[in-house]
């Protein structure tokens, strides 16, 4: 009986110190959000996430895409461009996506040329993006009726400068426009326009195949010069900037962070460049293998339970020894978060991405916590009679 | 019936042609499509059809694509049929997840992943040249000079000279080796200097220059007697001949 009643104070106390290590948690998020001295580590953990090194350290299926072909545009023209356009449009593929915007207008021959090839072109998806919440397109001149186009951001939500997630069709009460990749998607066939706005109109993780090692990518200088491109016939070519000479890993221009950065946390350069990421997010909409997102509520509950899990050992080994206690919390604090983040490796490799940032902390947290709680329940039993699973 | 016919054997062979097309996905080095005496070079995204014939030169890769996205490579120099290439599928799986996720846990733990030390600074007019290492002495009777290739640059440029002297021996060509045998340029016991460049013409004044020279056998086996001697190393005995020619070419420039 007296074993019973232990046990079950030793449920209910690790409950209890699992309750005061979520709100201690609370309260210290609340310090480094509102704190401006604290602003870099808010910014660190808005950037982090435990999980990228599922791509960082190369434990992820690389799978090629032979569908998807890139065209580097480097600095060319847009005569240049326009001819390449025509060209590519001789080997009819099943969509063309432009990641370019002509903002303004230059001369009246190249911006006439590019205009011509840009309303020849059949199944053409043109580059949009939002700004301030209102749709931006290129120079009404390079405008064509009844074109179809599709919104470049990533991150719309502004929450990180890592592109972990997609949106694939955007509505409010204002407008609704498909993504860039979306729209190229239901333009080659691979889904249909309902399909788009009614399955990817929330965020979903992006599965990177490889980044730019996932598709062919020919220079705008060989699609002008070589006639064997039989490649692109049925294929999506996307034609957009891969750097100067392509691949030029010294070029910043729309180069982003991605979780395929060997440079996970700490400062470091961009990894992706824009057009390799919508072909990713294309990729992913073609096979129909990206990830399911476990909601943030069960990714909370899940944190929840792995740290009473680890307060509940944790409590055990102190009831037992104490000193044994302060030695194995540390290889706990060590241990667990290195199991954690295995499962989630794992889940990861079955398609189901949980973020487990929270459940590492709340255990690390959790275990120091201990400590905190006993000195809590003392102040406590000076003042109320209050049953405790460690100090009885 | 026979429009019927013609019909079906035209989407059967179409059908398996498009089950069997391959794509250049990747290439590196000097990769040739076409006959013996019409050869051009095979690139990016060129189709690889049942008939097609290609050849690697040393040092070349070629990595091809099917319409699954299986990818086929090869880095062995020789002539392929694109069956053969067939037979080569590569592994894209990472072989383990949890045998490579506790392996990088493990180097964690050791710290034996150390950040590369960083340089604040930039490279202009980076040497190539890899072997002949400078004041190499070389025995054997064919030159092999080998560099480092630059991102984007097909051809180079060799020099060769006498040390002292301002005959040059030129030469063209692609890749990141070349191999001279018994040159009659070449005379033991004498020095030269080589240089390669991406330029034809460079001005050579300003050209790095690195010398090596001919030895006999008879001088090598004496320097390399002399030299393992010197060296006192009771782990040099439990090399193998081959092991201790590439230790002391490697290390102290005495090449065979």
């Amino acid at each position: 009986m007296a074993s019973q009643n232990s046990s079950i104070l030793w449920f209910t106390d690790a409950l209890w110190c699992t309750i005061f290590t979520c709100v201690i948690s609370v309260l210290l998020a609340y310090l480094f959000v509102n704190i401006s001295i604290l602003d870099p580590f808010t910014k660190a953990f808005q950037d982090f996430e435990f999980t990228d090194v599922y791509y960082a350290h190369n434990f992820y299926n690389k799978q090629p895409e032979p569908e998807i072909v890139v065209v580097n545009v480097e600095h060319a023209d847009r005569f240049a461009i326009a001819q390449a356009l025509q060209k590519i449009s001789e080997f009819s593929p099943k969509a063309v996506g432009v990641d370019l915007l002509f903002k303004e207008r230059k001369a009246d021959f190249l911006d006439e040329s590019l205009k011509t090839a840009l309303s020849q072109t059949p199944n053409l998806v043109k580059a949009a993006y939002f700004e301030d919440g209102k749709l931006q397109k290129s120079h009404s001149y390079f405008q064509v009726p009844e074109e179809e186009t599709g919104f470049i951001n990533f991150n719309l939500d502004g929450e990180s400068r890592v592109v972990r997630d997609f949106l694939g069709y955007y509505e409010n009460e204002e407008q609704q426009e498909p993504s860039f990749a979306g729209q190229l998607a239901v333009v080659a066939g691979y889904i249909s326009e309902s399909q788009l706005q009614e399955n990817f109109n929330t965020t979903i993780p992006v599965k990177y195949t490889g980044g730019a090692d996932s598709f062919l990518t020919l220079s705008i200088d060989e699609v002008l010069d070589r006639d064997d491109l039989n490649v692109l016939e049925n294929s999506v070519v996307l034609l957009g900037y891969t750097g100067t000479p392509t691949g030029n890993p010294y070029d910043v221009e729309d180069k982003h962070f991605t979780p395929l950065n060997s440079q996970f946390a700490g400062r470091s350069i961009p990894d992706t460049y824009g057009v390799y990421i919508h072909a990713s997010i294309l990729q992913n909409l073609k096979s129909g293998s990206g990830f399911t997102k476990t909601p943030v509520w069960l990714s909370r509950a899940i944190a929840f339970l792995f740290c009473y899990l680890s307060i509940l050992l944790g409590m055990y080994i102190y009831k037992k020894n104490a000193v044994a206690f302060d030695l194995s919390s540390k290889l706990l604090q060590l241990l667990i978060p290195v199991i954690i983040l295995y499962l989630a490796l794992m889940l990861m490799d079955a398609q189901i991405y949980l973020n487990v940032l929270t459940a590492v902390v709340l255990v690390i947290l959790g275990l120091e916590c201990i400590d905190f709680y006993i000195y809590l329940q003392e102040f406590i039993r000076k003042r109320y009679p209050w049953k405790s699973y460690l100090l009885d | 019936m026979e429009k019927l016919l013609i019909g079906l054997i035209c989407l059967f062979s179409l059908s398996a042609i498009a089950q069997d097309s391959l794509y250049v996905y990747k290439t590196k080095g000097i990769v040739l499509q076409g006959k013996l005496n019409d050869r051009t070079r095979i690139e990016k995204g060129a189709l690889i059809l049942p008939v097609t014939r290609i050849e690697l030169q040393p040092q070349a890769s070629l990595e091809a694509i099917n319409k699954k996205g299986d990818l086929f490579s090869t880095t062995d120099p020789g002539v392929y049929s694109q069956a053969m290439l067939l037979k080569r599928k590569s592994k894209t799986y990472p072989q383990n997840l949890t045998a490579n996720y506790f392996k990088y846990i493990w180097s964690e733990l050791l710290n034996a992943q150390k950040a590369p030390t960083q340089l604040g600074g930039v490279f202009r007019g980076n040497s190539l040249m890899q072997f002949p290492k400078d004041s190499t002495q070389i025995t054997s009777s064919h030159i092999e000079l080998r560099w480092q290739e630059e991102a984007l640059t097909d051809n180079y440029f060799v020099f060769i000279r006498e040390t002292g002297s301002e005959d040059y021996l030129k030469m063209e060509t692609n890749g990141d080796r070349l191999v001279l045998y018994e040159n009659p340029f070449f005379e033991a016991g004498k020095s030269y200097q080589w240089a390669v460049t991406t330029e034809a013409f460079p001005n050579l004044n300003n050209l790095q220059f690195v010398s090596f020279s001919i030895i006999t056998k008879e001088q090598y086996s004496k320097l390399k007697e002399e030299l393992v001697a010197q060296l006192q190393s009771t782990e040099l005995n439990k090399l193998s001949k081959n092991e201790l020619q590439i230790l002391l070419c490697e290390n102290y420039n005495l090449c065979n």
